[in-house]
């Protein structure tokens, strides 16, 4: 028993009402989580800012607290914004983003509105539709890598011998195909969840009231489905933004730096040259801008959302 | 059971005042219904009582002992939710034992209580049962079952069978009083449906924005409102009102528009002035004679065992309930007369009633 | 201008016989009620007159034409959902507007014909609220007008009470049998409720398991009801309904109720009923209002029973009389001087008892 429990019981402090009871609980339960929340959010943190301010490498031979032993200053991140691979992998990422989130977002559409209506066989459909979702990247990529040889079925397939992942477009162009491949699905799976969220009611309302299937799309699915659609969006942008596998396995950045993305070129510090303190501010530098376009983009829907919810439509 | 008191009872949420100044004493194994309509502040005096919320002023007691401070699971009190709230994969005998599992009782002991219990409510027979396989009824036995194997001070429901269908809500109703009556305990029942309170409670207490309008019997409610208010909320088909004058030198009430004079009986302590007459479906007479007010009828709903018909007098709209199936032509010119002594009069501008019953003058 | 006809209209789910070869009539600028408990078909029957559900088989007939092949958007039809299905996505306005904007009206005239509309719904000061907003008394209408913008000679109604508070439900019975004679339409409702039925229709379709039970004016199946579903269904109280044996003794026709007790019939019109009987397993019925309590009169016409339990609601009372099994309830005023614990005969009315053949259920007529 408690010393406070123990004191109300003798009659010494006054009890506490039954709200401040509650309160108290609530805040002694949450404790335990809300440390070891800061613990987690806040280590890894701090230890990624001080390496990224020293040029450490595990090559030193010394433990990553000393090394404050090279502390630089900003020199990592002065020496970033000049580096023109740096900006050359972000293009190529930005590239990839813009074609496939979109190419993805319209192809899964386009089958969410096929799986509205039930006909013969929409179950195996179905199953096969969301395969490609449930691969491993690293197969998807081999099995990719395989079908783009020169000698490979795609080629024997079209009768051409062209050399695919070997000259920079057309490597890029085997890359989007395979993304677009392997994560349409999970786009199919998104919108078709927000589609079938639409009430139908509402929709058979729409229907006696005298409306056509575009007319019911454009005024009732497409409004309703707003924030689905965001959502779908951001997923998939946010992933594509972090595309690794597919690429590492089908090209390695290859032909020389012609497909190199962040996540490749990240990995290649890290693992060729062991550039530490490098990749330290690179994360960093990172996290901090892709933070600031996560505020902005929030507050953005924050603001449509709250219009949304505003007592007046206009 | 135990007998339950709110003394002055205040609570507010925010700048909002959820109940104000509530005293009311529920009796031991008094059937009690608080009935109000929407956010009248019933449901806030429940949770009040079973500690879920914390008065800013007044004293809740059980037998006289103030548990302002108790916490909600020392008050024992049984809580009897809308949806009845039974393990759905447990048969009736895992559900009623469970909470004396849960206090780690003994095998033998849990089985001698179940069986007990079981007995009082008349469910040793289904005791084998998955809630899934029972009637409303049985169901709700179960429910009171699983909270009486612990004895509580006294079983509190919201709402309990208001979602269930017309019928069905019917036979609960007559069944829970049943129930009541034989376990003998005290039973404080939320509800907005008029009827439910009126058949089920030995009193009940009839709520106006988080204020007690009046308690009394179903009858003294029902036959004595205390003022306009819950006059109009007690009744259905509502109660006509008439608004009129009120002479007090001849004791007299006066529609002119009607023609209607009426002398009121007793001594009345009513000042001149504009008053309103409430007089209840049933008691409108409509007659095909000479002698009353005329009128014209304007609707007709055949309901079965009666009939509810509504008048127009003037610019008046009266509903009449009439037993049986008579019939009458719409637009037909008809009298209308009342059951005197059963009118009611009311203040217009307080809204309390000051004088029933009157005669012809 | 438009009748409803449906000729052995059948819709089968799966294994499920929702609806049972219906076949059903209802007249030009009627108002009919579908009534049933849940599951009964009733909503099933509704969505295959509005196109959205297609019947295994049958017809439905508009105007004696057949219509099952028209697709739900070109029926013409207004419907009214239980939930309502407004879009809550837009505002009051827009909802109004939907039907006609859809329908390619010219913009000058929706404006005209929502502001009418809105004032006849009263809504007119909503108008730019979301819809979301609003509150379901207000979205009850709402869901009127919006179907009723498009001035369809047919309108059908799912429940559209169910989720009002009761007084305002009253209210609403009213101004929707105004409403109906005001714009001269074919009603077709449907509902749980049989006081809601008794009060509004024309005509009652009563269902249970997918088969019509009976079709009737409310006072029809209330006084003559078909079957023992059918005599059950209406009526709050509902009706007292007695297993019972027919027996002959010395030439008097008795009627054995066991543990209920005896009765020698004298009533004229239940002696005709008795002589028609087929079978000796009937079910005796009398409604709780035409039942009498006397007494002192120890004269054999009635049960004596004892009184367990008196309901007093306001207006009326209703008593509670005899064993378990036994049980019948009594309609009194509320002035009725019936104490628990009393021991009362129980007299039916001359020409109002009823019996059904206890096999089929089906009334002695």
């Amino acid at each position: 028993m408690g010393t406070e429990a123990a004191a109300a019981v003798e009659g010494k402090a006054k009890p506490r009402t039954l709200d401040q009871q509650r309160k108290r609980l609530g805040l002694y339960m949450t404790l335990p989580a809300q440390l070891l929340l800061l613990f987690i959010v806040a280590f890894p943190l701090v230890m990624q800012l001080y390496v990224s301010l020293t040029l450490w490498s595990p090559l030193d031979g010394e433990d990553w607290y000393y090394a404050y032993k090279s502390f630089t200053w900003f020199y990592n991140y002065i020496d970033l914004v000049t580096n023109e691979r740096l900006w050359d992998a972000i293009g190529r990422t930005v590239l990839i983003m813009a074609v496939v989130v979109p190419v993805e977002f319209l192809i899964g559409f386009g089958l969410a509105t096929l799986f509205v209506d039930s006909f013969p066989g929409k179950r195996i459909f179905y199953s096969i539709l969301i395969m490609p979702m449930m691969i491993v990247p690293a197969v998807a990529g081999y099995m990719f890598f395989m079908i783009f040889q020169s000698n490979g079925p795609l080629n024997q397939l079209l009768g051409i011998d062209t050399v695919w992942l070997g000259s920079p477009n057309l490597a890029m162009i085997a890359v989007m195909v395979a993304d677009i491949w392997q994560w349409t699905p999970l786009m199919f799976l998104i919108l078709l969840a927000g589609i079938l969220g639409v009430p139908e009611d509402q929709l058979k309302a729409a229907t006696l009231l005298g409306a056509s299937w575009g007319q019911k799309f454009v005024r009732i699915v497409l409004p309703r489905m707003k924030t689905v659609i965001v959502i779908a969006l951001v997923i998939r942008a946010v992933e594509s933004f972090k595309l690794f596998d597919l690429m590492f396995i089908m090209t390695k950045g290859g032909p020389g730096v012609a497909t190199e993305t962040i996540s490749v070129w990240i990995f290649k510090l890290t693992f060729n040259d062991l550039d530490w303190s490098y990749v330290a501010a690179i994360g960093l530098s990172i996290l901090i801008a892709l933070s600031v376009f996560a505020i902005i983009g929030l507050t953005v829907m924050a603001r449509a959302s709250k219009r949304m919810n505003a007592d007046v439509v206009d | 059971m135990a007998k339950l008191e709110l003394a002055g009872v205040t609570k507010r949420f925010g700048s909002t005042t959820a109940v104000a100044e509530i005293d009311l004493v529920i009796e031991d194994n008094e059937f009690f219904c608080i009935y109000g309509p929407p956010g009248c502040g019933k449901t806030t005096i429940l949770r009040l009582l079973l500690g879920l919320e914390t008065p800013d002023e007044g004293e809740i007691r059980i037998d006289g002992r103030t548990v302002n401070d108790v916490p909600a699971p020392d008050r024992n009190f049984a809580m009897v939710f809308q949806n009845l709230a039974l393990f759905p994969h447990m048969t009736v005998r895992q559900n009623l034992s469970f909470p004396l599992k849960e206090r780690k009782m003994a095998r033998d002991v849990i089985e001698r209580k179940v069986g007990e219990v079981a007995e009082t409510l008349h469910i040793t027979s289904l005791l084998d049962k998955l809630p899934a396989h029972l009637s409303g009824g049985e169901r709700q036995r179960v429910a009171i079952g699983r909270s009486l194997v612990r004895d509580p001070n006294a079983y509190l429901m919201d709402e309990p069978i208001s979602a269930l269908d017309a019928r069905l809500r019917e036979e609960m109703r007559v069944e829970l009083s049943r129930l009541q009556r034989e376990l003998n305990h005290t039973l404080v029942y939320v509800t907005h449906d008029q009827e439910e309170a009126l058949s089920v409670a030995d009193r009940l207490c009839v709520m106006k924005a988080g204020r007690i309008a009046q308690i009394g019997t179903p009858q003294e409610i029902y036959n004595s409102p205390i003022s306009r208010y819950v006059a109009e909320f007690v009744g259905s088909p509502p109660i006509n009102l008439i608004n009129g004058t009120f002479d007090a030198g001849k004791a007299e009430f006066r529609v002119e528009e009607l023609g209607v004079a009426l002398a009121l009986a007793g001594e009345l302590d009513q000042a001149d002035g504009k008053a309103v007459i409430g007089v209840r479906p049933e008691d409108v007479i409509i007659e095909r004679s000479e002698d009353g007010i005329s009128a014209k009828i304007h609707e007709v709903e055949p309901l079965g065992a009666f009939t509810i018909i509504d008048i127009a007098a003037g610019e008046h709209k009266l509903r009449a309930q009439i037993p049986g199936q008579p019939q009458f032509e719409l637009g037909e010119p008809v009298s209308v007369r009342f059951d005197l002594a059963k009118c009611h009069f009311f203040d217009d501008s307080t809204g309390k009633r000051f004088a029933t019953g009157a005669s012809l003058t | 201008m438009s009748s409803i006809e449906l000729v052995g209209l059948t819709k089968r789910f799966g294994d499920l016989i929702a609806v049972k070869d219906l076949d059903l009539m209802i007249e030009d600028k009627e108002f009919v009620a579908i009534l049933g408990p849940s599951g009964c078909g009733k909503t099933t029957t509704m969505n295959m007159i509005a196109g959205i559900e297609h019947p295994t088989a049958g017809q439905v007939l508009f105007d004696g034409v057949e219509v099952q092949n028209v697709s739900a958007r070109r029926r013409g039809v207004g419907f009214v959902f239980q939930n309502y299905a407004i879009f809550t996505h837009i505002s009051v306005y827009k909802n109004l507007s939907f039907g006609l904007e859809v329908t390619g009206v010219p913009a000058g005239e929706i404006e005209r014909r929502v502001a009418d509309m809105a004032k006849l719904v009263r809504l007119t000061h909503r108008l730019e609220w979301r819809s979301s907003r609003l509150n379901v008394n207000e979205l009850q209408r709402l869901a009127l007008g919006r179907s009723a913008i498009l001035g369809p000679q047919i309108f059908l109604l799912d429940e559209p009470l169910s989720n009002l508070d009761a007084a305002f439900r009253a209210e609403m019975r009213t101004e929707l049998k105004h409403l109906q004679h005001q714009l001269q339409q074919t009603m077709v409702y449907v509902t749980h409720d049989q006081l809601e039925a008794m009060s509004m229709a024309d005509h009652i379709a009563i269902m249970d398991l997918g088969v019509l039970q009976q079709f009737g004016t409310p006072l029809e199946v209330y006084n003559k009801p078909a079957n023992l579903f059918v005599a059950n269904f209406m009526g709050s109280p509902s009706m007292n309904l007695l297993p019972c044996r027919i027996t002959d003794e010395g030439g008097e026709v008795v009627l054995d109720f066991g543990a209920g007790g005896r009765l020698m019939v004298e009533d004229e019109s239940l002696l005709a009923l008795c002589k028609k009987a087929a079978r000796q397993d009937l079910v005796y019925g009398v409604r709780p209002e035409n039942v009498t309590l006397r007494r002192g009169e120890k004269e054999g016409r009635g049960l004596s029973l004892g009184v367990n339990f008196v309901e007093r609601i306001g207006a009326r009372s209703i008593v509670h009389l005899g064993e378990t099994d036994h049980e019948i309830k009594v309609l009194e005023g509320n002035q009725s001087p019936t104490k628990v614990g009393e021991t009362l005969d129980a007299v039916a009315h001359a020409g109002a008892s009823h019996l059904f053949d206890a096999q089929t259920g089906v009334a002695i007529r």
